[in-house]
């Protein structure tokens, strides 16, 4: 834990940092007024002292690895990243079955009729609950206009 | 007239659009990235062709049942359903990884009637008393109580007070992106016109809650195939209940008064009612590990404030919260003006829909409590279809907010952020706390100081704000303290121990 709380630490100052400069680009104040850039420096400077509290706790902490494995978890971070990818371009209805399969498939899914009830019934009962019933629109994807 | 309206409610039709509104509300409630504003909005449209009573009842139905539904899925999932729900995950989910899902979706859903229906009452006896009351919030006293909002980081921080107030204060910073409240001037936006309005924090939730919990769950999705292991049968016990009687109450009271708040609704309720419900309690130790306290408190407030926010909506025509915005346009459509003379004008109307509203958190209570047996089977739908489905329902809930694939984006970033700080003991509600009500705080603190012209002794010169933001140091700083003489004691005695 001890490297990635020193890791996180540093992300956090150096957007601290930045945040703070960015405001330096900010209009100043008028006359009594507070400007934009009043509340966002109060909280870069916090977070920049939080950011190196964080940095001298982190040595009280263990360097052991931590034991959950995150590969299954990492894939499907990516499977996710082509699911949206896939409902910008062809739109949701068509993409989520698709990705649904590609899901099971990867989970090692036995039952062969689940490959087809499953993802077709999930995007049934979003279609009717979603589009139908409350008449919330649903990605179309770029390729229809 | 009193007896005409109640003889006008207890028809079968309008009982019965009552009940589909309470159960469609649940349901909207319940699905994450659908708002009870966003049911109500959507659903409008249904009640043109409907009589007054009718379709203001319907809506209402619609609302309470939302409110309380988000705690469902908060409970089974990690996810609120809605931003009420937000501090009902902090113990309801808790409860469920225990096995205890159905005691406390019984807590929560007792809790979420009593409260609605002592709000109501607090409506129908005390309205006109407690508008005026209302009124006297300005802008000093609502971002005293935004402070007093926030200062509950502390409390629910976790194990580390370090990387809470990192979430918590990055989220606020996060939370100024867009454009600047008093100004205009854009923040932090690097030109991304889908950034002007800031991050929405509907998709931040539903990802830093749903997507990452989804993600977690695939760590053990091979050898751990169902959510739950064992489910305990065991409901809310008779002693139990007793003893989060005061806590309903407290909460009530609370969650009425801040739905009077204009512009405070639900979530900021919840949150403060948990912290004061953790405040109050015998055993404060217990808040975050899966208390029934900690699941009543934020459940009875967010409830409460229904019938709190309708006050300012029925007797000055200023909505309490955004769904009374919404519902004041229903009332419009329907030719009622909200406001003193919807009274005299249209008294039995009122008088309806006092009832109705009393009936619709009776009827959560029978709902609820008659569908746990049905909510508690997802908890049986193994992982390998769960999870997936979790993660289209994240996808299209966070695209039905604003029809803007963005905040799909949004979700899925967060999601993956909001995993590793699970991972690395990041928490992830300072978060969403900082993103409700870090606006709220800078908007009012900066509008505040104008009127009083630059002159910071505003907030001590008016009494409510004053109280708030000592309320406010009090609570934000009394974990802290406790927690820096609890270190200090235990380095104090290994050192005497050697």
């Amino acid at each position: 834990m001890r490297k990635a709380e020193q890791i996180v630490s540093f992300i956090v100052m150096i957007i601290a940092a930045a945040a703070y400069i960015q405001t330096m680009q900010f209009p100043s104040l008028e006359g009594f007024e507070t400007g934009p850039s009043f509340v966002p420096r109060i909280y870069s400077i916090i977070l920049l002292v939080l950011g190196a509290i964080l940095f001298l706790q982190s040595f009280r902490s263990s360097t052991a690895k931590l034991p959950e494995k995150v590969k299954d978890t990492l894939i499907i971070m990516g499977l996710m990243l082509i699911y949206l990818f896939l409902v910008e371009w062809i739109g949701f209805n068509i993409s989520t079955p698709i990705i649904l399969i590609i899901f099971l498939a990867y989970l090692k899914v036995k039952n062969w009729i689940s490959y087809v009830a499953f993802p077709i019934g999930v995007t049934l009962c979003i279609y009717f609950i979603f589009q139908v019933f409350l008449g919330v629109p649903i990605p179309e994807g770029t390729i229809f206009g | 007239m009193f007896s005409q309206a109640l003889l006008d409610v207890l028809q079968f039709d309008i009982l019965g659009i009552l009940l589909l509104g309470v159960i469609s509300g649940i349901a909207i409630g319940s699905l994450p990235g659908l708002t009870a504003t966003m049911g109500v909005a959507l659903l409008l449209p249904l009640t043109f062709g409907m009589s007054a009573i009718t379709g203001i009842l319907l809506l209402i139905g619609i609302y309470f049942g939302a409110i309380y539904g988000g705690s469902i899925s908060a409970i089974l999932i990690n996810t609120p359903g809605t931003p009420a729900a937000a501090a009902t995950t902090l113990d309801g989910y808790k409860l469920a990884q225990r096995g205890e899902a159905k005691k406390a979706l019984m807590v929560s859903t007792i809790s979420s009637g009593i409260g609605g229906t002592i709000s109501v009452f607090f409506l129908i006896f005390f309205a006109p008393i407690l508008a005026d009351w209302a009124l006297e919030f300005s802008a000093a006293e609502s971002f005293a109580l935004a402070i007093f909002g926030l200062s509950i980081i502390t409390s629910i921080a976790g194990d580390s007070m370090v990387k809470g107030l990192i979430t918590g204060v990055a989220g606020l910073l996060i939370a100024t992106m867009g454009l600047d409240p008093v100004s205009g001037f854009p923040r932090f936006t690097f030109n991304e016109v889908n950034l002007m309005n800031g991050l929405n924090f509907i998709p931040v939730m539903i990802g830093l809650f749903a997507a990452s919990e989804a993600f977690k769950a695939m760590e053990s999705i091979n050898f751990q195939d169902k959510v739950k292991v064992t489910l305990s049968k065991v409901g809310l016990k008779w002693p139990e209940f007793k003893r989060i009687l005061p806590t309903i109450l407290r909460s009530t009271g609370l969650g009425t008064f801040i739905g009077m708040i204009p512009a405070a609704g639900g979530d900021v309720a919840a949150f403060v009612s948990y912290n004061e419900a953790k405040r109050f309690s015998k055993k404060p130790e217990e808040f975050g590990n899966g208390s029934i306290e900690g699941v009543a408190g934020p459940e009875t407030a967010n409830n409460a404030t229904t019938g709190g926010a309708m006050i300012p909506l029925l007797t000055l025509g200023i909505p309490g919260d955004a769904v009374t915005a919404v519902l004041l346009g229903a009332f419009m459509v329907q030719g009622l003006q909200p406001g003193p003379l919807l009274f005299q004008n249209h008294g039995e109307v009122v008088y309806a829909l006092f009832i109705g509203m009393i009936l619709a958190n009776l009827l959560i209570i029978v709902c609820g409590l008659a569908g746990i047996r049905l909510f508690v089977k997802v908890l049986d739908v193994p992982k390998k279809f769960l999870t997936p489905t979790i993660l289209v329902l994240c996808v299209i809930g966070s695209y039905a907010l604003n029809n803007n694939f963005f905040d799909v984006w949004v979700m899925l970033i967060s999601g993956i952020i909001g995993y590793f700080m699970q991972r690395y003991g990041f928490p992830a509600s300072p978060v969403i706390l900082a993103l409700i009500l870090g606006p709220m705080a800078e908007s009012n603190l900066r509008r505040a100081l104008v009127m009083s012209e630059g002159s910071y002794g505003i907030f001590f010169t008016r009494p409510i704000a004053c109280t708030l933001i000592i309320l406010a140091i009090l609570t934000l700083f009394t974990p802290l303290f406790r927690m820096l003489w609890n270190n200090y004691k235990k380095r104090k005695e290994n050192t005497e121990a050697i």
